[in-house]
């Protein structure tokens, strides 16, 4: 089994929406993605991360319906993208490699170019589209006088113009300054909150991505390496805690005798324990009941960073040597 | 929630919005105005100029057009290069700036996309060359006048000028079928000229048979050793006989960017 699909299934959501299967594609003889498989839930916010090159572009290209998969399915809520396409592509919307747009068109004519095509034409959803992404007062401006950051969040109103149920964004951040990036990060939370919009966003903004992301999938030379849940919790998720006590030793010996920690690594300055994410709450109380004084307790959370580094920190080193 | 299907007609919808979009851009009212502007230099050209009245008896305007239209062809042609240049840009400016990825993303079937950019594009043509046969009519007459201006007169200048539009639709959708083959502009105009090129070379193969090099002599009909489409009360050239053969031109050209565009991937 291959290790994409590996992954992707060991902690599926429970109500599959997106619905991506096998996916493989080569150019010219060239396998660029590798049975590539993942699901997303309704409402489910999916950070897709990896280097330049890894297949996230071509992955979210397949999904929208721009290239052909060698192999594979994608079904959005069960219509099958190569069966129904039009049916599909209805549903969703999407920002794929910001385009440049039409330089002598404005920003209010790019949106009612698409709201004519997408039958939702009218001046009042087109202002509050502008409006959402803040280029209500820019929208009679010629887009060829457009910042990278503008032109952004102009792809950003297409592709939530017609309130699509799957939004699929690549590198929505870039160019945006912080306020921008802010914006982009509240308007795809809300979306997901309060319209059940599934999200797919690729970027090499990993602290955005840890920002608004439920999920993470690792994308390595065309195949999933990893997935990393960042919101809640899974059955077998596991988390880092520092502890200082009273008595290190002893505390120690009890996380090891009830099985709350995996592995734990003692300092002068405490425990650093690696504990299942689930016992992570009745820890305090375990101490505290055998009469162990507890002066600090701090939940670590491993960051996106460091598994990218992990993952990619190699291809990195090998590449700069 | 479930999916449902799209009632709505996207096609057509993808239609009005190319039509707006191109008004939008600008090129179809500033190329009227100069279209206008530039017949009144031919009219200087072949009146005042060279004095064409002088050995021609211009009696009103249904003499004076096809003499505006024929003795001027080596600029009026220019009018067609315009046409073609606007149909391959209409074309590209999709790929040029990577709207293609958006359009096609869009729920559009491949065959819709390319059947709409036909259909904007000649709307817009359609717009230009009767702005164009208009300018031509109003100058005409205001150099000969309308005295003597009969109705059998008008109806031949009528079929005069629906040829104009067909052979007009014609250079229109060659370029487009020449350009949706290719991915920037610059090589979309050149390869769009190679085709021209091309076909006026098929032309001069005087020993071909008829038919053979029936369906794209019209596109070079300047050319003076080829017969002229463009005569009207000539049996020869029968009105039905012209379209046949410049649709079907377009029809050979229409098949491979179809085909092609439908199965290949959005790259750029």
């Amino acid at each position: 089994m291959q290790a994409g699909t590996l992954i992707a299934t060991a902690s599926a959501p429970p109500r599959d929406f997106l619905d991506v299967a096998g996916i493989r594609k080569s150019f010219q003889g060239r396998t660029v993605l590798f049975d590539v498989s993942f699901r997303i839930a309704r409402g489910e916010i999916i950070g897709f991360v990896g280097p330049n090159g890894a297949g996230k572009s071509t992955t979210m290209k397949i999904v929208c319906n721009l290239l052909r998969p060698d192999a594979g399915t994608v079904q959005l809520d069960g219509v099958d993208l190569r069966k129904e396409p039009r049916l599909f592509l209805s549903q969703i919307g999407a920002l794929i490699e910001s385009p440049a747009f039409y330089p002598s068109l404005s920003a209010f004519d790019h949106v009612a170019y698409f709201a004519r095509l997408r039958g939702c034409y009218s001046a009042a959803t087109i202002s509050a589209t502008l409006e959402r992404v803040g280029l209500a007062p820019l929208s009679k401006k010629k887009v060829g006088e457009f910042s990278t950051g503008m032109k952004q969040r102009l792809g950003i109103a297409l592709a939530v113009l017609h309130s699509p149920q799957f939004l699929l964004l690549d590198e929505p951040m870039n160019g945006l300054d912080p306020v921008g990036m802010v914006g982009v990060r509240e308007l795809v939370r809300a979306l997901s909150r309060e319209n059940g919009v599934a999200v797919l966003v690729s970027s090499h903004l990993l602290y955005e991505v840890e920002q608004v992301c439920d999920r993470v999938l690792f994308i390595k030379d065309g195949r999933l390496v990893r997935e990393k849940r960042l919101s809640g919790t899974t059955p077998g998720q596991t988390t880092g805690v520092r502890l200082r006590t009273g008595d290190n030793a002893r505390a120690a010996e009890l996380l090891r005798e009830t099985g709350f920690a995996h592995e734990i690594k003692e300092s002068a300055d405490g425990l650093e324990c690696v504990v299942a994410a689930a016992e992570l709450a009745r820890i305090p109380a375990l101490l505290v009941g055998e009469d162990i004084e507890l002066y600090e307790f701090t939940p670590t959370r491993e960051s996106l960073e460091s598994v990218y580094i992990s993952e990619y920190g190699a291809d990195n080193k090998r590449m700069i040597e | 929630m479930e999916a449902t299907r799209p009632t709505r007609n996207y096609f057509w919808r993808f239609v009005v919005a190319e039509v707006r979009k191109i008004y939008d851009f600008g090129f179809p009212q500033i190329a009227s105005l100069v279209m206008f502007m530039a017949i009144y230099l031919f009219v200087i050209q072949l009146f005042y100029v060279e004095g064409v009245a002088e050995h021609w008896h211009v009696r009103n305007a249904y003499y004076a057009v096809p003499l505006l239209f024929y003795a001027t062809w080596g600029k009026t042609i220019l009018i067609f290069m315009f046409l073609a240049a606007f149909s391959v840009y209409c074309v590209t400016v999709e790929s040029q700036y990577g709207m293609i990825r958006v359009l096609c993303a869009q729920p559009l079937a491949r065959w819709q996309y390319v059947v709409g950019k036909y259909a904007a594009i000649s709307c817009h043509v359609v717009l230009l060359t009767a702005s164009y046969v208009l300018s031509l009519f109003i100058w005409a007459t205001v150099q000969a006048g309308l005295r003597g201006f009969t109705f059998d007169q008008a109806l031949s200048l009528y079929g005069f000028f629906s040829r104009v539009l067909i052979y007009s639709l014609g250079v229109s959708w060659i370029s487009v079928s020449v350009a949706l083959l290719r991915r920037t502009m610059i090589s979309a105009l050149v390869t769009t000229a190679f085709a021209f090129f091309g076909m006026a070379l098929l032309t001069m193969y005087r020993s071909l048979e008829f038919g053979q090099y029936h369906f794209v002599r019209y596109y070079f009909a300047a050319m003076e050793n080829l017969p002229f489409p463009f005569k009207w009360d000539f049996p020869r050239y029968p009105f039905h006989m012209f379209c046949l053969v410049t649709l079907v031109t377009c029809l050979i050209f229409f098949l491979p960017p179809l085909l092609y565009f439908h199965f290949r991937d959005i790259t750029e």
